[in-house]
């Protein structure tokens, strides 16, 4: 490919605050990510072709959200969005601008997504509001856990995922952030399958330690994406960016159900949330296959979700989990890292946390200190929004 | 017809009112009857929510009285903790009906464990959509 229109992600800058600075908002995180991005290469605002940003942050809601950060940040774009599919928008924005430079019409954009809701609310609690529909859904007053558990207690009553590889995929999160000096695990005690099988009900199947901490901050992560002429010209150490998927199931848990064709004999289920098409997507772009990625990051805020999407993904074969999971492959000495981070069980849930994006940039230049892992040359980040609905998957190499 | 106050936090987002199209729906609950969406072309019947039919994408506009009866698909609890301000766990789960339309709504049980696959009937006590074992 012409390196004019071969995209890369030239670098990105990521501003976190926690709970002790809590006067933050979501869009001065991004500004600022942003702002101290441009300034560390010297980019001049009307150099930037394009600005894209995930969904308006829950903590800071402003319709065409875009449009308030380019305010801020005096950029004067010739295209510029949100991308909102749920949390899958973030990564999306990334593979929208990836296209754009592929067909030579932008030769960079900024991609902006950032949230702060830990500062201002309490996600635990008002989480569900977004997710459901409220009559339907809302009238019965479920939580975030108990729409997630819907797919995790099916999923467990037709033996795709069992408990205990659940809680095994825990302790693998716990064991990686606890190398990570930024995650909410850091410094915290190793996890036991039996500590996670006797915490408490959260609802079922998850119980306390299936479940992702809220990350007891904000982070805001701007990322400059260009074409490798672009990058070489400004000296940056870029990673590729060879290929993306998306695919956006549904909006209402069952839907995915009353919307497959009944014709078919096919049996319901909630199982291809799409998180595996976008990712075969990704691969066919980047002329890979799971076999050639070393590094793999997802997104799930529950064990059991975060095991269906890696089956879901063909990362693992659901035949093989427990087998797998109880030889320490998803651990720290796996032979394919998952979620180096922690993932969201480990790290912490940031809603469109773009920190998984940020971990496998890190570990493909060879920068993420403490848990670098040898030999990384091609990684798949993956990230979803919405009740497993949205997703989105960028493979990466250096 | 009551309406819906969303909150994020204790902030409200804004009042709601059900979707048009649904109106008939929630009428009929509190009558005691289970609506769905019924499309006069092909006859299939649909989730109350739903506007076109997905098989022959003709406007749904007539309605069909379910059974009222099926099975749970899937389950999870709610528990006070997180939350709600009710005491205790909440069952909440996905039923399908002998219509093979799917729904969400709260499962009441008494003395029973509830399982997948138990067979669950549509309550007429409350304008929830809620389901009892039988």
């Amino acid at each position: 490919m012409n390196k004019s229109q071969r995209p890369v992600i030239a670098d990105y800058y990521e501003h976190r605050v926690t709970l002790e600075k809590n006067s933050t908002s979501a869009l001065q995180l991004g500004a600022e990510a942003a702002s101290s991005l441009l300034k560390r290469h010297e980019i001049e605002s009307r150099e930037i072709d394009a600005l894209f940003t995930g969904r308006s942050p829950q903590g800071y809601m402003a319709l065409q959200y875009n449009q308030v950060l380019l305010n801020e940040l005096g950029l004067q774009p010739e295209i510029s969005s949100e991308v909102t599919m749920h949390g899958a928008g973030a990564l999306g924005s990334i593979g929208l601008a990836s296209e754009l430079i592929k067909s030579g019409s932008i030769t960079n954009a900024l991609c902006v997504t950032n949230e702060a809701n830990a500062l201002w609310s309490d996600p635990g609690q008002a989480n569900a509001a977004w997710e459901e529909e409220p009559w339907f859904e809302g009238s019965v007053r479920p939580t975030t856990p108990a729409l997630y558990g819907q797919l995790a207690m099916r999923a467990v009553h037709e033996g795709i995922v069992s408990r205990d590889s659940a809680a095994g995929v825990a302790v693998a999160a716990r064991e990686w952030g606890r190398v990570h000096p930024q995650a909410w695990a850091y410094g915290r005690e190793p996890l036991s399958k039996e500590a996670v099988a006797s915490s408490r009900i959260i609802a079922q199947p998850f119980r306390l330690l299936d479940c992702a901490p809220w990350y007891k901050g904000g982070i805001g992560t701007a990322v400059f994406v260009c074409s490798q002429q672009e990058a070489e010209q400004r000296g940056v150490d870029y990673v590729v960016l060879r290929g993306w998927g998306s695919k956006s199931s549904y909006e209402r848990v069952t839907q995915q159900l009353n919307a497959r064709p009944r014709s078919s004999k096919r049996p319901a289920d909630l199982f291809r949330t799409g998180a595996g098409d976008a990712t075969d997507k990704a691969l066919a772009l980047s002329g890979a296959t799971m076999d050639n990625i070393s590094l793999v990051q997802t997104s799930a805020p529950f064990s059991h979700i975060l095991l269906l999407f890696l089956i879901e993904m063909g990362v693992i074969d659901s035949r093989d989990a427990s087998e797998w999971i109880d030889s320490g492959e998803l651990g720290t000495g796996g032979t394919r890292a998952v979620n180096t981070s922690g993932g969201y069980l480990g790290h912490g849930q940031v809603p469109q946390g773009l920190y998984l994006l940020t971990e496998t940039i890190d570990q493909l230049k060879g920068k993420a200190k403490g848990r670098q892992v040898d030999g990384v040359n091609m990684g798949l980040v993956h990230g979803h929004g919405g009740i497993a609905a949205c997703h989105t998957s960028l493979v990466l190499s250096n | 017809m009551d309406f819906y106050d969303l909150k994020y936090g204790n902030k409200s987002l804004g009042v709601f009112h059900p979707e048009p199209q649904t109106v008939e729906f929630w009428e009929g609950l509190s009558r005691g009857t289970l609506l769905l969406r019924s499309c006069s072309d092909c006859a299939r019947a649909w989730h109350p929510l739903q506007i076109t039919c997905l098989a022959c994408r003709t406007p749904l506009s007539g309605w069909v009285e379910s059974a009222g009866h099926g099975t749970v698909w899937s389950f999870s609890t709610v528990e006070d903790a997180l939350g709600s301000s009710e005491p205790g766990s909440r069952h909440v789960g996905i039923i399908r009906l002998s219509e093979d339309v799917y729904f969400f709504g709260g499962i009441d049980l008494k003395d029973e464990e509830i399982s997948i696959g138990m067979v669950v009937a549509f309550s007429h006590q409350s304008d929830t959509l809620k389901w009892k074992v039988v």
